[in-house]
């Protein structure tokens, strides 16, 4: 199952021949991948980041790199699920990057996730609370904790899916969750989280 | 009271995309190489150039690096000395130049006389230094002219940047396109491919005199012109430096384009990217305003115009200049319901 499938599902040629055919060339076909899940992409990194303004050079990078290694693909029909594990490792990576050109000095201190301008208008107030308190702990968390926190509340993967999609085992993404949910119990004010061991 | 099970909350969360932005992308995504080769071909390729390189390293005689040191070479209309990693320095009419010290960490030459065009092939390890009536040119990767003539020195940047030091005054950092003199400062940009050349043909070899020793390693060769890449080379070097994490070189790049393509119909996207890297990964606000304007100025009608305005508003604010307040009137004014309209609104206050 791949969080990223396209909404609406899509017509024409399946994920299967358009990566097949993009392997073997064809323009049309990478134009077809790349409309078909750039919205999804968008979304997806947008959430990781938690903020708008610095988004499209992510997602550029995250399709060139995919298109360029299509040929890594064991699964052609899976694409969905494989430019997922694309887009949440490379988005890892600049953030990474990103947190150690600020220690160092190179890169001012990130600001605060504009809450207000992420959530959309009419979200229930339960569901606001959550992501106020999630994107309100992500900057003081260590980046791998931060990315599998984002995963599972708000991109709602389970353990499994958090795993494969960062391309670590299971008990280190679990690990990874154990840490953050830990900070975002204190955001809450609550205690004792239901987790799955 | 527990956390609640997690859940799916994605779905409040969605960025604002539309077909512009996603056609913007899709340009830039295109225009990136593709490397379609297996996984495998590929390592089996980076492992056999690998082990050629180092077959190559081991086995290459190595010129001792001081071969140079103490060669003064003097030209009559034009001549060019080529160092063994490609660093060339062209003589024009009547030039004299001296290498004080060629090293592996460092390189020193003294321009005595005339004018000479350095074509330098920077690495991080190496200073490579340039004397001139009292002034040092430190160069940061860079093809540039120094001249001398009495006690006047003038340096123009062709591509690059370098820094210009006497004593214990601030040093001054000229880019591509800019030039100085100690008499005077000139800062030119030029406006097409023409101006942005490489340094202009040499006149006429004649006969040169060169004070080597015959058994250096200097070869010498009547100057040839130098290809320049173009904008569409530029962009791709501008690119792959983003994508591999050196920003400060991508920059360099698109800054590159910018100023010597400004005809060319990405000259607006490249200093718009500029922008964005100054603003985002270098720390440079003020520059990074100064791109954001320059690339309105270049392409008005660009699908990135809007993202340009509000970028320029950020860059402004964040610089505190007082000009953002009016970058944020323009922006609501022309794009009151615009993508970006509620963090703009929020600058400057």
């Amino acid at each position: 199952m791949t969080r990223l499938d396209p909404q609406p599902r899509p017509t024409g040629p399946s994920d299967a021949a358009l990566v097949v055919a993009a392997r073997a060339g064809e323009a049309w076909a990478r134009e077809a991948l790349f409309r078909r899940y750039a919205r999804m992409v968008f979304g997806l990194a947008y959430r990781l980041v938690g903020r708008d303004q610095e988004i499209d050079d992510l997602v550029q990078d995250c399709f060139v790199q995919a298109l360029a290694n299509l040929g890594r693909l064991a699964e052609p029909q899976a694409f969905g699920a494989w430019l997922t594990a694309v887009v949440v490792r490379t988005t890892h990576k600049t953030l990474r990057r990103r947190a150690l050109a600020t220690r160092i000095g190179l890169r001012g201190r990130t600001q605060p996730v504009d809450v207000d301008s992420l959530v959309a208008r009419g979200a229930p107030a339960d569901v606001v609370a959550e992501l106020r308190a999630v994107y309100g702990i992500i900057e003081k968390l260590p980046t791998r904790a931060r990315v599998a926190l984002i995963l599972r509340r708000v991109e709602g993967m389970s353990q499994d899916e958090v795993a494969a999609a960062m391309g670590v085992s299971v008990s280190t993404a679990k690990r990874s969750i154990i840490e953050a949910e830990l900070f975002l119990e204190s955001a809450l004010g609550v205690g004792n989280p239901r987790r799955e061991r | 009271m527990t956390l609640q099970p997690p859940r799916r909350l994605a779905r409040f969360a969605e960025p604002d995309v539309d077909d512009k932005r996603i056609d913007r992308v899709w340009a830039a995504v295109d225009s990136r190489p593709v490397r379609s080769w297996p996984v495998w071909r590929m390592t089996g390729l980076a492992g056999a150039v690998l082990a050629a390189a180092v077959l190559v390293l081991v086995l290459r005689p190595r010129p001792k690096a001081s071969d140079l040191a103490g060669v003064v070479v003097e030209s009559g209309p034009s001549q060019t000395v080529t160092m063994p990693d490609g660093t060339s320095a062209t003589l024009r009419g009547g030039a004299r130049l001296r290498y004080d010290r060629v090293q592996s960490d460092r390189v020193e030459a003294t321009v005595e006389r005339g004018e000479v065009a350095f074509d330098v092939r920077h690495t991080d390890s190496r200073v490579f230094v340039v004397h001139a009536a009292g002034f040092d040119v430190v160069d940061r990767g860079t093809r540039f002219v120094v001249g001398v003539e009495g006690d006047g020195v003038h340096v123009s940047v062709e591509t690059g940047s370098v820094e210009i030091v006497r004593g214990s005054e601030p040093a001054r950092r000229l880019g591509g396109g800019e030039s100085w003199t100690n008499g005077a400062t000139a800062t030119t940009a030029p406006t097409d491919a023409a101006s942005g050349g490489p340094p202009a043909p040499l006149a006429s070899p004649t006969e040169a005199s060169a004070a080597a020793p015959s058994s250096t390693s200097v070869e010498t060769a009547h100057a040839p012109p130098v290809p320049s890449p173009g904008p569409r080379e530029i962009l791709q070097t501008a690119n792959e430096a983003r994508l591999a994490g050196h920003p400060r070189e991508a920059a360099a790049a698109f800054d590159s384009l910018r100023r010597r393509y400004r005809s060319d119909p990405r000259a607006g996207l490249a200093a718009f990217e500029l922008g964005r890297l100054r603003l985002d990964s270098l720390g440079d606000p003020s520059g990074a305003a100064e791109a954001f304007s320059d690339s309105i100025a270049l392409a008005p009608g660009a699908t990135f115009r809007e993202d340009a305005e509000a970028r320029l508003v950020e860059a402004l604010d964040r610089a505190h200049d007082g000009r953002c307040a009016a970058a944020r009137k323009g922006y609501l004014l022309r794009f009151p319901g615009g993508l970006h309209a509620a963090s703009v609104a929020a600058r400057c206050p």
